[in-house]
């Protein structure tokens, strides 16, 4: 049998199909206040339960699950979920939306974002990089952004030594996240090598911070490009649920790389469902209310579709 | 973009590709007050 069953009936999203009767799993939506969601007993897509989901007009939240949910990134998972409208907004009448997906985590449970994975742009320090410094200097500057706005400039850095970031051109911290560490637009060409100025997201520049690991000549960096929380892969990133009960799917997701539709972040280790609430419709002065059911992880080791009830 | 004021003082800043079309998708930053004029100016936070 290659498909890994899960919790209650299938899948790896404990209480994907709300038959535990309740929110378990399902309760939280950032900005929260009560009753966004709700166990709803009248209609379900299977079995007796579904979960209403309200949002708050205005508040762009976020829906993630309650727990998280360990992958092994060299198998092969789909992620699905059904969803119908229960009660259209006022006064556009648009149905119950919005972006699917997951959202990854490394394995010490921090959020990994885009600009964590490498996009191919990768180069060297051309010469070592020291805390105090102004400046970072490195061998090629092809591919780096110099567009005005900052999340495109992360300068991220695997220094070899690390425990965890060493791996070149791999996931890592040191440039965002444990250390947030921008370069200036204007990328100085030296003769010789290529000169970043440091900064913070602000434009101000910083000097470099002390990082506890020695980045000399030929340390691997790249240019993080943020450009995406979270991985919206169900269904092709957005979904738009119909008055009647419809399933909405990912790809095959494996692997790890920059490109969501495919794969996971570098550094996953843990997920979570997620979903964006009727993102594109939260100026209504009634949001949409919306059903969700079957929510879905599926694990395998090989690829495949799945004929799914 | 859109920005809201969160319970603990900071502010949330979503932007997508109608603000800037190289977005892959909706993109979340949480910054303080005085970060989000430094980058922000003046903008409306709800």
């Amino acid at each position: 049998m290659g498909v890994v069953y899960g919790p209650k009936n299938y899948g790896l999203y404990v209480n994907g199909d709300l038959e535990y009767g309740n929110t378990y799993n399902f309760s939280a939506i950032s900005p929260s206040y009560a009753g966004n969601t709700s166990i709803y007993s009248t209609d379900a897509y299977r079995g007796n339960y579904s979960l209403k989901v309200i949002t708050l007009n205005g508040n762009a939240p976020t829906f993630l699950s309650d727990n998280f949910v360990e992958v092994d990134t060299t198998q092969y998972y789909v992620f699905s979920l059904m969803g119908r409208t229960l009660a259209r907004s006022s006064p556009n009448n648009y149905h119950g939306q919005g972006y699917t997906g997951i959202a990854c985590f490394d394995q010490f449970y921090n959020s990994i974002y885009i600009y964590h994975c490498y996009q191919g742009n990768g180069t060297t320090l051309s010469r070592a990089l020291n805390p105090g410094d102004s400046y970072a200097y490195i061998t090629s500057s092809t591919g780096w952004n110099t567009s005005s706005y900052y999340y495109y400039r992360h300068l991220m850095i695997n220094p070899a030594t690390h425990p965890y970031y060493s791996t070149p051109y791999g996931y890592t911290r040191i440039g965002g996240g444990d250390y947030d560490i921008f370069y200036n637009q204007t990328i100085t060409y030296t003769g010789t090598d290529y000169r970043l100025t440091l900064e913070n997201y602000a434009g101000t520049p910083i000097t470099m911070p002390n990082i506890g690991y020695s980045l000399p000549i030929g340390t691997p960096v790249f240019n993080g490009l943020d450009g995406s929380t979270f991985n919206y892969n169900i269904n092709g990133g957005y979904s738009t649920f119909t008055g009647s009960w419809a399933r909405y799917t990912s790809g095959v997701i494996t692997g790890t790389s920059s490109d969501y539709s495919t794969a996971f972040r570098q550094g996953t280790k843990y997920i979570k469902f997620m979903m964006l609430p009727n993102y594109n419709v939260y100026t209504e002065a009634t949001p949409p209310t919306f059903l969700l059911d079957d929510m879905l992880a599926l694990k395998s080791p090989t690829s495949r579709t799945y004929t799914l009830p | 973009m859109r920005a809201f004021k969160l319970e603990n003082g900071n502010i949330k800043v979503i932007l997508d590709q109608t603000d800037d079309p190289n977005l892959i998708g909706p993109t979340f930053f949480e910054m303080t007050p005085e970060e989000f004029k430094a980058i922000y100016g003046d903008q409306e936070v709800t």
